[in-house]
């Protein structure tokens, strides 16, 4: 099983955080403006991967999520940058994929949590062209995706993180950057959430996540057909893609400890949430 | 051209559908089936309709039916640049229907055999449409699989920056006219009146089809 996360910018990548894991994905695929966003800064880039490969782990580079045209030249220069370099290349927006398994066929595609990967049936088209690897849309359950595993592609699952639940043309931060005295990119360096009742969103970027943490902790044995297991932490505070991944990384390697799950508890600051996996609403946990 | 939706297989809710008899009874309409669905079930009903046109919001399916029938590319799918169309053309589609957030930069599409559907009247929502998980996750319903909407972008939202409260904030949908050009317009009122309307455009870069 590989363990993989996502580190947006060299001042993610100390070596304690990237220890537990066995591949990462370069850049932060929400904003092209977050500060020192790989996908942005390509000679960071360059060194985020030197650092992976000098540390023996998977390196993917990720892409940014909704492309439009005046952003092509950017991902043209990256993907031409990085062809080379990386395991693997990931796009969520299909027109991306197809240019990558057209244009690069001896680059691996991954295909992302947004692709809108939804069915069996598309699942297949994309590994026909050339798609190695799929992020099933987040809104499946557990049997739902575990269809997919017959069609040959390779499977990749979030047991841990928040998720996207939208992504649109705006970056809703920016919206209160003169309440809050700070312009982009500076605003994110603090939290946002919008908050309702009991319900909690994180914006970022052009996407908003998921307030609470996903945690398939518990139930992990029901993932065990995946080839991957991701954990969600391209927005996190410092600290969090290491305590996470040790934690899973000891999860894989010894089994379950009522402590670390105590721990990741703790880690969530909106609580905890199993996402779609059980068809329920996306933000109820279940107990195992 | 009106544009219908079929009970179970379009979005904004069956209410505003149709059944596959009450839509065979009518003349000249392109069925919206626009929840996700496996490929085989869409080709299934596909074969059931007789109307030639159809919306289709899954790629395989698209790739299928567009042997048999004019398949247009859903909005829900998301297409934002010259590579989706040009992918979508690859997969037989007649048609693709841009976001309405992209009406400013029509003119950036490279002219392609693939028609270019723009929305002149559009409900513009809190995500690009096909790109809103919102409902599924507050309240367990999905616009992509159910066809249903919570609509829980609309409440009152208070922000907090750094923890503490800097004010609150809606995302509820709002229904914008535009006055933008394309191969094909569409006036999207199936949510309010059951049925949408397509017309021809007259854009020169885009000349009625």
């Amino acid at each position: 099983m590989e363990l993989t996360t996502n580190i947006p910018n060299l001042e993610g990548m100390s070596e304690c955080s990237i220890k537990p894991y066995d591949g990462i994905y370069l850049g932060m695929p929400y904003c092209w403006e977050y500060e020192g966003n790989f996908i942005s800064n390509l000679h960071d880039l360059e060194a985020g991967i030197e650092i992976l490969r000098s540390l023996k782990k998977k390196t993917y580079v990720t892409t940014f999520a909704v492309p439009r045209n005046k952003d092509l030249e950017k991902i043209y220069r990256l993907v031409e940058t990085v062809s080379d370099l990386c395991d693997a290349i990931e796009a969520s927006n299909l027109g991306i994929i197809r240019y990558l398994t057209k244009e690069y066929p001896d680059v691996k595609v991954h295909a992302g949590g947004l692709t809108n990967i939804y069915t069996v049936s598309t699942a297949e088209l994309l590994y026909s062209i050339g798609v190695s690897r799929i992020v099933p849309a987040y809104e499946l359950s557990i049997e739902d995706i575990e269809k997919m595993k017959d069609v040959g592609v390779e499977i990749e699952v979030v047991v841990h993180g928040k998720i996207p639940v939208g992504i649109g043309h705006e970056c809703f931060l920016k919206r209160f950057s003169k309440i809050v005295g700070r312009d982009c990119p500076k605003i994110c360096r603090e939290e946002m959430y919008f908050k309702s009742e009991d319900l909690v969103l994180k914006p970022f970027g052009h996407a908003t996540l998921s307030g609470k943490d996903i945690c398939m902790y518990e139930h992990i044995d029901k993932l065990e057909f995946a080839d991957a297991f991701r954990i969600e932490a391209v927005t996190e505070r410092i600290g969090y893609r290491e305590r996470v991944g040790s934690i899973y990384r000891r999860l894989i390697d010894d089994g379950f400890s009522r402590s670390d799950f105590e721990s990741l508890k703790a880690l969530s600051e909106n609580g905890i949430a199993n996402g779609y996996y059980f068809n329920k609403a996306g933000q109820i946990y279940v107990s195992r | 051209m009106r544009f219908v939706g079929l009970k179970g297989y379009s979005r904004y809710s069956d209410k505003k559908a149709y059944t596959l008899d009450e839509i065979n009874r009518m003349e000249e309409v392109t069925v919206v089936l626009n929840r996700v669905r496996e490929s085989e079930d869409l080709e299934r009903i596909c074969k059931a309709l007789k109307h030639e046109h159809v919306v289709l919001n899954e790629i395989a399916s698209i790739a299928r039916i567009s042997r048999e029938k004019k398949v247009t590319a859903s909005v829900g799918l998301n297409p934002l640049n010259n590579h989706d169309l040009e992918f979508y053309e690859e997969l037989g589609a007649y048609a693709v229907v841009l976001p309405p957030e992209l009406n400013e930069e029509v003119e950036s599409f490279e002219k392609k055999d693939v028609k270019i559907e723009v929305f002149r009247k559009a409900f513009v929502e809190m995500f690009y449409k096909g790109k809103c998980f919102l409902s599924s996750y507050l309240s367990g319903k999905s616009v992509k699989r159910d066809g249903e909407c919570r609509m829980e972008c609309g409440k009152k939202w208070e922000v907090f920056y750094n923890q503490k409260r800097v004010g609150s904030v809606t995302f509820k949908p709002k229904l914008i006219e535009y006055d933008v050009g394309g191969d094909l317009l569409k006036y999207e009122i199936r949510q309010i009146k059951g049925m949408g309307v397509i017309e021809h455009g007259t854009d020169n870069k885009h000349p009625k089809p």
